[in-house]
């Protein structure tokens, strides 16, 4: 019985850093089409949302067996309940890394644009975020979750910086009127990224240290 | 135990009191009782002689036990005394009473550990010179290089239109040489101090053989060595560092690749277990002795000294391989046949 308990905890963990593999690797696929315009490579981030969205219904399915027949406590319970934010998380992630693709499209003929504006230097901090949150998970590293919760600032911070540079060539440029709207939904996608990641580091910590963190609840404490 | 040890005096004041009590004890049976006082007096006094005896030789034995306890202990202090001045031949008997055999034997236990420390102590110093030795010999070599050509320039080769550029092109792949020297010192450095942090993923296997075995065609066509590819067309999941992996399988190919001959094949591919993948590089190359394969995943441990130059390794790759491999929980395994050739392989799991 005990033996089945590990064998299902350990299955979800592997889950887990499946969809979160899978994850990164739609992003990473993802920018790197914005980058070079190549619409084509998108494809893989579209079918890839296909599997993650499945591993999404399958670590539901784990979570609702373990809590049913196994009544997880302590660190085990931690686990279950990260498991069930993680995976939420992940899941929103998948479906901002499909925005993004869909964006190459329209800004494929605007590259100059889309390189003056640097939201490829803004992805790869959010990337990076979300690849040591991973990490972080896979190592039982609550000091890098919690370096990675401080690094939000940094995007959000750059998400303005680019939000009134892509205004301002808007506004000299009406030919950059539709690609700086396409430019900005993504500038907004790049933001979300990195408060999921944020959010999966706050779940990192609260299933390493058994600590609350969001929302600055352990200043509040 | 002290109760047994009292002085003459002592004694004899007990015998006397004693034989009070006995008086006392034949006066009242007599009085009080009306029994016969001389048997019970011809009773006690057997059983009191009896007793005397018994006393008298328990007393000796456990004298002679005393001794013999102090006589260890003694030892045992001598022997402590020793240690801690720094002499580790020391080996005490574990004989005694029990507490005494523990001490001697934890004693003896903690000798042994100390000497094991110390020559372990001993070898990693070894090592940590040879290892400066080598990497110093390493860099000056290319730096000599470098040097040699740079000077002979200046000297007035600058010029000569003949050699100047040769000379130029030279110095510039000893740069490299140094350069790929370096990152990789400053590789494996960060991976044993544990600096460098693994970014496990699950990811398809085959796909990532496919991808490396082609990054290095280009190299293997050179020599005219044929790369072949033993993958499965189902997807096959296995956890690992992507990057540190291809760090991994590139090294084992490129070796493979410089120590076989023209018209040789160099076979990657993997084979699926229970809980896990073995990944392997195969060759039919010049292969290694018996005597070099536990020393090859050494820093700077060469086979052929001469030959490793030629072909232009930095003496750290193996090392690297291993490590990153260890990282994985995994153990780089090898098989080899001189003449025949080498097959390098790890687990990786599922």
């Amino acid at each position: 019985m005990h033996r089945h308990f590990e064998d299902l905890l350990e299955k979800l963990r592997a889950n887990l850093i499946k969809m979160g593999s899978l994850v990164d690797e739609q992003l990473e696929t993802a920018f790197r089409a914005l980058h070079d315009g190549d619409v084509q490579s998108t494809q893989k981030v579209f079918e890839a949302e296909k599997k993650v969205n499945d591993f999404d219904n399958l670590l539901d399915q784990q979570v609702d067996e373990i809590m049913a027949l196994e009544q997880p406590v302590a660190a085990d319970l931690r686990l279950v309940l990260s498991a069930i934010k993680m995976n939420h998380e992940m899941e929103r992630i998948g479906d901002v890394a499909v925005n993004i693709a869909q964006r190459v499209e329209p800004l494929k003929n605007y590259h100059e644009l889309v390189r003056s504006t640097a939201i490829l230097e803004m992805g790869d901090v959010a990337r990076r975020m979300v690849h040591d949150s991973l990490d972080a998970f896979i190592h039982a590293d609550a000091e890098l979750a919690q370096r990675i919760c401080r690094e939000d600032d940094i995007v959000d911070e750059m998400n303005r910086q680019k939000f009134r540079f892509v205004i301002g060539e808007m506004k000299k440029n009406p030919e950059f009127v539709e690609p700086g709207a396409h430019l900005i939904v993504a500038l907004k996608h790049i933001e979300r990224i990195a408060d999921h990641a944020t959010n999966i580091a706050e779940d990192v910590v609260f299933l390493v240290d058994a600590k609350v963190i969001k929302h600055h609840a352990a200043d509040k404490n | 135990m002290k109760g047994f040890f009292y002085s003459y005096k002592t004694r004899i004041a007990l015998a006397l009191l004693i034989g009070l009590l006995i008086y006392l004890l034949l006066f009242s049976m007599e009085k009080v009782f009306q029994i016969e006082a001389s048997l019970v007096a011809n009773h006690l006094l057997t059983s009191a002689a009896v007793s005397a005896v018994l006393f008298f030789i328990f007393e000796e034995v456990l004298v002679a036990f005393r001794m013999r306890q102090a006589k260890l202990l003694s030892m045992i202090i001598d022997a402590l005394q020793r240690i801690s001045a720094g002499d580790l031949s020391v080996q005490l008997p574990e004989t005694g009473a029990v507490e005494l055999r523990q001490v001697s034997r934890l004693t003896n236990q903690i000798v042994g550990n100390l000497k094991d420390d110390i020559s372990k102590l001993e070898k990693l110093e070894r090592v940590r010179s040879e290892f400066l030795a080598n990497v110093s010999h390493e860099l000056r070599t290319p730096i000599f290089s470098i040097q040699g050509f740079i000077e002979t320039l200046i000297d007035g080769a600058i010029d000569d239109p003949q050699v100047n550029r040769e000379f130029l092109q030279k110095a510039y792949e000893h740069s490299e040489r140094l350069n790929t020297l370096l990152n990789d010192l400053i590789e494996i450095s960060r991976i044993e101090s544990g600096e460098m942090r693994m970014s496990f993923r699950y990811f398809n296997i085959s796909d990532f053989i496919k991808n490396v075995a082609e990054e290095m065609r280009p190299k293997a066509e050179k020599k005219s060595l044929q790369v072949l590819t033993k993958l499965s067309g189902d997807e096959v999941l296995v956890l690992g560092d992507r990057e540190r992996l291809r760090q991994v399988l590139s090294n084992l190919i490129d070796n493979s690749i410089k120590y076989t001959d023209e018209g040789g094949t160099v076979e990657v591919g993997f084979e699926e277990l229970q809980h896990s993948v073995r990944v392997y590089v195969r060759d039919n190359g010049s292969g290694i002795g018996k005597e070099h394969l536990e020393r090859i995943f050494e820093r700077f441990y060469r086979v052929d000294k001469n030959r490793s130059r030629s072909v232009g390794g930095t003496g750290l790759g193996l090392a690297i391989v291993k490590h990153i491999i260890e990282a994985h929980n995994s153990k780089i395994e090898v098989k080899s046949e001189p003449g025949k050739g080498s097959e390098f392989s790890f687990l990786l799991k599922k």
